[in-house]
């Protein structure tokens, strides 16, 4: 039985440190505290009063921005630091991927480093001999595991560390986005053992900013924001609660550039409301497949039309662009004639899976430079009928023959 | 690796706790044989090094004060009295100095996961003990040259020697935990283990020198030991028996107050590195 129990968990960090780094503060501290200023510390807390239950067989996602609590968490939970307030109780065999490849020691040779390795992680001799076929094979470093660590690629590192430290069966998995490293199809080896042990029983721990695989790959999730446990639950809200607050975000980020900074310094040219159009009407909502139309409404304001470009792109709200429209690209000339008008983009379908989604729109001038951007113009949401990984639901058929 | 507390039974748990310490054990024989390799690899003469450093010393030594000065260790000759010495002061001084670096040199494994951290200067003060044995052997081909007679008390040995691995891990506990917070450790080591030296009989014979100077060996328990360990094989009979009692007391007091320290500053790792 593996559970992971995390008991009201408190962590400070003081950011002036209160300890003498040197003689001369030492013979500083002496001097009676009246005497002089003494250096305020700050008290920091990285987490306050987290608690989070992780019965066996549950797998647990934690998302949150950077900066938030996750690694502070994670080095709790490896027990690597101790929590200042409140407690831990990790029952079971725990391997980590963090810091893959750390320990390595640059000297030795690649089998010789699995043996090391291995043992901190908790495993003996015997048990590694037993591994150490299906390690080389799942590494793929087989002509290079008597060679030297340090003549490795960092991805070679990278992918013997992830198959010694998921070799020591485990009971819990903590992850730490370590999967960053190596080409796409280790990405997906990895992703595909992970899950496989997660089948097989053993409760995952993943931190993540792929906040697609929390929602689907995890039984519970939690969102850390400064410290401080926001939403707990099903990974479905959780997310959908941290996208939101993003979204918040970044809205007032670019209200407050766009206070600081004109929007349009070289044009008279003001963009109104902009919205998307489905089945003939207004929509913030619609299915994937629909066929819609991006219209963004604008006022030349100035004494002449203006002749330039103009664009749409469409976003995820981290910032993936999925589809950019221009007519620059497209050879259509765009001219905005004075006083109020319309812009508009068709699209026959639009196959996105579902998610939210933000249209950035942009004018440029003939020469294609930018004059004016407008970010996240357009928020929409779409529904597609099953909730699938990637970026597209497109209209399939099977056939086996 | 963790323990269990709640469904387990108490048989169950014991299984889990000792093959958990077995674990430890490998992983310190790892980390030993481990640094030991990393010393001598990519090194033409490798393992031999171990060998031809005490040798050269015990050259200069013996030439300078055997030849020049005309010290007498009778019926020894100086060069294998003063490379005994050092052998077994070498183990010390080799040992704390290699402790000393152990957890503040290896910030990358503490950043992985947990295990014991006393597991590094532990496996530190070993691979010291693993050199010392090969030096060991330069000793006993010198005593074989020089056919220097040797007394059976010498089985005793190697109960002293491990008396001396204790008192050697306990100080180096100390200094490797404290070193974390203060990297000044590793200097000051450096200084006090060339004082230490000089206050212990390695150079000189204990009966030689001034009264005053032999009590203090009741603070000097390494001095007391390699004085045992020399007396045990050249001599067969314990100069002064009160003062292994006292060097006894100091190995355990050390080590318990090592691990104790050592614990206590523990957290502090991961936060100060």
């Amino acid at each position: 039985m593996a559970e992971i129990h995390v008991d009201h968990v408190w962590k400070q960090f003081l950011l002036k440190k209160d300890r003498a780094d040197s003689v001369g503060h030492l013979l500083l501290r002496m001097i009676p505290q009246t005497q002089r200023k003494r250096p305020k510390s700050e008290p920091f807390w990285a987490l306050r009063d987290i608690a989070i239950d992780m019965p066996h067989g549950i797998s647990f996602g934690i998302v949150g921005n950077n900066g938030s609590g996750k690694s502070t968490l994670l080095k709790i939970l490896t027990q690597t630091m101790t929590p200042t307030r409140g407690s831990i109780r990790v029952t079971g065999r725990v391997s980590a991927l963090i810091e893959l490849g750390a320990g390595f020691h640059p000297d030795f040779t690649g089998r010789e480093n699995v043996y090391l390795n291995g043992s901190i992680l908790g495993m003996g001799r015997r048990a590694i001999d037993a591994k150490m076929e299906e390690i080389i094979e799942f590494s793929d470093i087989r002509p290079f595991i008597d060679t030297s660590v340090k003549y490795y690629s960092s991805g070679m590192q990278a992918r013997l560390g992830f198959a010694v430290a998921t070799s020591v069966d485990p009971e819990i998995l903590i992850v730490d986005e370590v999967l960053a490293v190596g080409d796409e199809a280790f990405q997906q080896r990895c992703m595909d053992r992970i899950f496989t042990m997660k089948r097989l029983g053993t409760n995952i721990l993943l931190v993540s900013h792929d906040l697609g695989s929390i929602e689907r790959l995890m039984d519970q999730a939690v969102w850390i924001n400064r410290g401080e446990m926001q939403v707990i639950g099903a990974p479905r809200d959780v997310v959908f609660a941290y996208r939101q607050s993003m979204i918040d975000q970044n809205a007032g980020k670019s209200a407050e550039e766009g206070a600081q900074a004109p929007d349009t310094p070289n044009i008279a040219l003001h963009m109104g409301e902009a919205y998307i159009e489905t089945a003939g009407h207004r929509s913030d909502s619609i299915q994937s497949g629909d066929s819609i139309n991006l219209v963004a409404e604008y006022e030349n304001l100035g004494s002449e039309a203006i002749a330039g470009h103009f664009s749409f792109t469409v976003r995820r709200p981290d910032g993936l662009e999925i589809l950019s429209l221009s007519t620059m690209l497209d050879g259509v000339p765009v001219l905005f004639s004075q006083g109020l008008g319309h812009i508009r983009a068709a699209l026959p379908e639009l196959y996105l899976t579902s998610g939210q989604y933000e249209v950035d729109a942009a004018v440029y001038d003939g020469n294609g430079r930018r004059l004016a951007e407008w970010k996240a113009l357009i928020r929409f949401t779409v529904q597609a009928m099953q909730r699938t990984p990637g970026l597209l639901v497109l209209p399939h058929q099977w056939q086996v023959k | 690796m963790h323990n269990a507390s709640a469904p387990w039974g108490v048989r169950q748990r014991v299984v889990r706790r000792l093959a958990g310490v077995g674990l430890w054990v490998e992983l310190t024989r790892n980390l030993a044989s481990r640094d030991v390799e990393t010393r001598y690899k990519h090194s033409l003469l490798g393992l031999y090094w171990a060998i031809i450093n005490p040798l050269v010393t015990a050259a200069i030594f013996g030439f300078v004060f055997g030849v020049i000065f005309h010290v007498s260790t009778k019926p020894i000759p100086y060069v294998v009295f003063y490379l005994a010495g050092l052998t077994f002061w070498n183990f010390f001084a080799n040992g704390v100095m290699s402790a000393v670096g152990s957890v503040s040199g290896n910030a990358a494994l503490l950043a992985k996961i947990y295990f014991p951290r006393v597991v590094l200067p532990t496996a530190a003060v070993l691979a010291r003990f693993i050199d010392f044995l090969f030096s060991l052997m330069v000793l006993i081909v010198f005593i074989i040259i020089y056919q220097v007679p040797v007394h059976w008390t010498s089985l005793w040995l190697p109960v002293i020697l491990v008396m001396q691995i204790f008192f050697t891990m306990g100080i180096g506990y100390m200094v490797a935990a404290l070193n974390v917070l203060y990297r000044d450790v590793t200097q000051l080591m450096g200084l006090l283990l060339m004082v230490w030296l000089y206050f212990s009989p390695v150079m000189y014979r204990l009966s030689g020198v001034h009264q005053n100077l032999q009590t203090i060996l009741l603070i000097n328990p390494v001095g007391t030991m390699i004085e045992l360990e020399r007396n045990v094989i050249f001599t067969g009979h314990v100069l002064h028996p009160e003062y292994l009692w006292v060097a006894v007391a100091w190995t355990g007091f050390v080590f318990l107050a090592g691990i104790a320290l050592f614990k206590r500053v523990e957290p502090l790792f991961a936060e100060v590195m």
